[in-house]
């Protein structure tokens, strides 16, 4: 249902070589006890050297998988230190998926990823303030609030 | 409609996505 919807095949494509594990098939057990895995779906996004960057488990909807997916390739991006590939994913979540719940996550990072580019940049408290007006409720919102606005 | 084109060995797919500098998209599923 969620995967032949062309949002999340052109998500997942873009950045990465897929592949998928079948947890009933023995065989795949020693792999999937390496990783502790516990709950389908199970989604991992990991370096080429089998890091593990970002990961969540459950159903979404395709519109929210294919955001949550998108922040997870950003998170990706943005601890590769690859910070305008990170930037345009959250650009791009903000922009199609805004209303989903990985929206917030997008609005945060978008601002981590432009300070820790440009660390003189008001970019942070910038994307932050944007974070506030936006989503207020979101646990994003909370995240930042240590910061005080004028 | 189109759909993810899964690759079928993790350890190849690690090995793609070194060489074109992505990441990989790991999926457990059951199918049930």
């Amino acid at each position: 249902m969620t995967y032949p919807q062309s949002p999340v095949v052109e998500a997942i494509v873009a950045h990465a070589v897929p592949v998928q594990f079948d947890n009933s098939k023995a065989e795949n057990n020693r792999f999937l006890h390496s990783i502790h895995h516990i709950w389908t779906p199970d989604i991992r996004i990991l370096n080429h050297d089998g890091f593990e960057f970002y990961r969540w488990e459950g159903f979404l909807p395709p519109p929210e998988f294919a955001a949550r997916t998108l922040c997870g390739f950003g998170l990706a991006y943005l601890r590769s230190k690859r910070f305008d590939q990170a930037e345009a994913v959250y650009l791009d979540v903000l922009k199609r998926f805004s209303t989903t719940y990985a929206a917030p996550e997008a609005q945060y990072y978008l601002g981590v990823a432009r300070y820790r580019r440009d660390p003189d940049s008001d970019e942070l408290l910038t994307q932050w303030a944007n974070l506030r007006s936006r989503y207020p409720l979101s646990e994003f919102r909370a995240k930042q609030s240590f910061k005080d606005f004028p | 409609m189109p759909n993810v084109p899964w690759e079928s060995d993790y350890d190849v797919a690690l090995e793609r996505a070194r060489a074109e500098r992505k990441f990989v998209f790991l999926d457990v599923f059951n199918p049930g």
